[in-house]
C-alpha cells in the first residue's frame, strides 16, 4: 500500500487541479456569453429606437392623417389596428396604430431578429392599458434573437421596449 | 524503478500541462475580454456622434430647410442642419464621409478614416472604423434603398438614413484553434427617421 499513497495522493491532486479547470472554462464561457450578449443587446436596442423614431413620423391616428382634426376627441379616434387598404407591409402604413401586430424580422449585417409590435390606448389617469379611446397611445416592442437565451436554457430571452405618444403633444 | 513514482511523474506531467493550457485559456480570455471592451467604447463614441448629427437632418430652430440633403452616396453623406442650435439661425454644412486613406498607427489594414467636417472643421475618426455604410430610403419601412449617389430627384424623397458601422481591433487575437489569428468585430446598424425628412413622405 505504501508503493501506491503518493500515487493516491497525485491522483487527489489532480481531481483538485480537474476541478480549479472546470471552473476557471466556466467563468471565461460566462465571459464570452456576457460579450455575445452585449454585442446584440446594442444592436437590439438600436432596432427598438428605429422602430419609435419610425412611428413618430405617423400620424397619431387615422382620423388625422389628413390633418384633419376629429370634433370629438378621443370618441372620434380609430380602432387599434390596420385599416382598409393597409397590409402587412409597413409602407403602407400611414398612422400610428397600423403598428399593431405586426411582426417580422429585421435583418441586420449582425443577425436576423425577430420583432413583435403591439399598440394600445392608456388610461390617463392610470396609466394603463383600456379598451376605451384615449389621447395616449404605447406602443409596445418585443425583440429576440436566435442566439440570445436565458442563461443554461434553450428559452430565447426577450427585450421589451415601449414608448407612450400624446396626440396634445405632436 | 519503482511504479508507483513513474506513474506519479505521469500524473505530475498531466497536471502541469492541465495548468499550462488553463493559463493560456485564462490570458486569451482576458486579452479578448479588454480588446472587446475598447472596441465597444469606439463604436459607442462613433455611435453618440452619428446620433448627435443625423436626427437633425434639416433642422433650424423655427423651421425646416428645404434641400436638407446636399449629397448621399454609401459612403458620403453631406447636409444642412442648424446642428448647433444657434438663435441666429445660421446652417451648418455637415460632411460625413468614409475615406479610403488607411491608419498608420494601427497593424490592421483595413481600417480606414472616418471624417465629419462641420462647414471647414474637420475632424479624424481614427477608432478602428472598416466599414461605415449609408443607405437611403424613400418610404417609412421600405426594404429596398434609393440607388446611391442620389439623384437630385432622390435627395427630395429621403425619409430614413441606414447606417452601419463596423469597427475592429487593432490587432490579431490569436487562439489555439486559430493560429493566423482575426480581428474581434464589433457592429451597429441603424436606421434613422429624422423628423424634418417627414415632409419627403408621399
Amino acid at each position: 500500500m505504501s508503493d501506491f499513497s503518493n500515487v493516491l495522493q497525485v491522483i487527489g491532486a489532480m481531481v483538485l487541479v480537474s476541478l480549479l479547470v472546470q471552473s476557471a472554462n466556466r467563468k471565461m464561457n460566462a465571459n464570452s456569453m456576457l460579450l455575445v450578449e452585449n454585442e446584440f443587446e446594442s444592436e437590439i436596442a438600436a432596432i427598438s429606437q428605429e422602430i419609435i423614431e419610425e412611428s413618430r413620423l405617423l400620424a397619431f391616428d387615422e382620423a388625422t392623417v389628413t390633418g384633419f382634426v376629429p370634433v370629438d376627441i378621443p370618441a372620434g379616434f380609430s380602432d387599434i389596428g390596420r385599416d382598409i387598404a393597409e397590409t402587412a407591409d409597413k409602407v403602407t402604413f400611414d398612422d400610428f396604430d397600423d403598428l399593431d401586430g405586426w411582426s417580422g424580422i429585421v435583418s441586420t449585417a449582425l443577425s436576423d431578429f425577430n420583432v413583435s409590435i403591439e399598440v394600445v390606448y392608456i388610461d390617463k389617469t392610470t396609466g394603463i392599458q383600456t379598451n376605451a379611446k384615449t389621447t395616449l397611445k404605447e406602443i409596445q416592442i418585443t425583440i429576440t434573437n436566435d442566439l440570445v437565451r436565458f442563461q443554461n436554457t434553450t428559452t430565447l430571452k426577450p427585450y421589451y421596449f415601449s414608448y407612450i405618444r400624446s396626440y396634445y403633444a405632436e | 524503478m519503482n511504479i508507483g513514482l513513474i506513474t506519479s511523474f505521469i500524473i505530475s506531467g498531466i497536471l502541469i500541462l492541465m495548468l499550462g493550457f488553463m493559463n493560456i485559456g485564462v490570458s486569451q480570455n482576458s486579452t479578448e475580454v479588454v480588446l472587446s471592451q475598447f472596441r465597444q467604447s469606439q463604436k459607442y463614441d462613433v455611435q453618440e456622434l452619428v446620433t448627435f448629427d443625423l436626427p437633425k437632418i434639416g433642422y433650424d430652430f423655427n423651421l425646416s430647410i428645404d434641400t436638407a440633403i446636399v449629397y448621399g452616396d454609401d459612403k458620403k453623406l453631406v447636409f444642412y442642419s442648424n446642428v448647433d442650435n444657434s438663435s441666429d439661425g445660421s446652417i451648418e454644412t455637415i460632411s460625413w464621409e468614409f475615406t479610403s486613406t488607411g491608419i498608420n498607427e494601427t497593424v490592421n489594414p483595413n481600417d480606414k478614416v472616418l471624417t465629419r467636417t462641420v462647414d471647414s472643421e474637420l475632424t479624424e475618426i481614427k477608432t478602428g472604423v472598416t466599414l461605415f455604410e449609408f443607405a437611403y430610403y424613400d418610404s417609412l419601412g421600405s426594404t429596398t434603398s434609393l440607388a446611391t449617389p442620389l439623384s437630385n430627384d432622390d435627395r427630395a424623397k429621403v425619409v430614413q438614413i441606414g447606417v452601419t458601422l463596423k469597427i475592429e481591433s487593432d490587432e490579431k487575437v490569436k487562439t489555439r484553434t486559430d493560429k493566423e489569428g482575426s480581428y474581434l468585430i464589433t457592429m451597429w446598424n441603424k436606421r434613422f427617421s429624422p423628423r424634418n425628412l417627414k415632409n419627403n413622405l408621399n
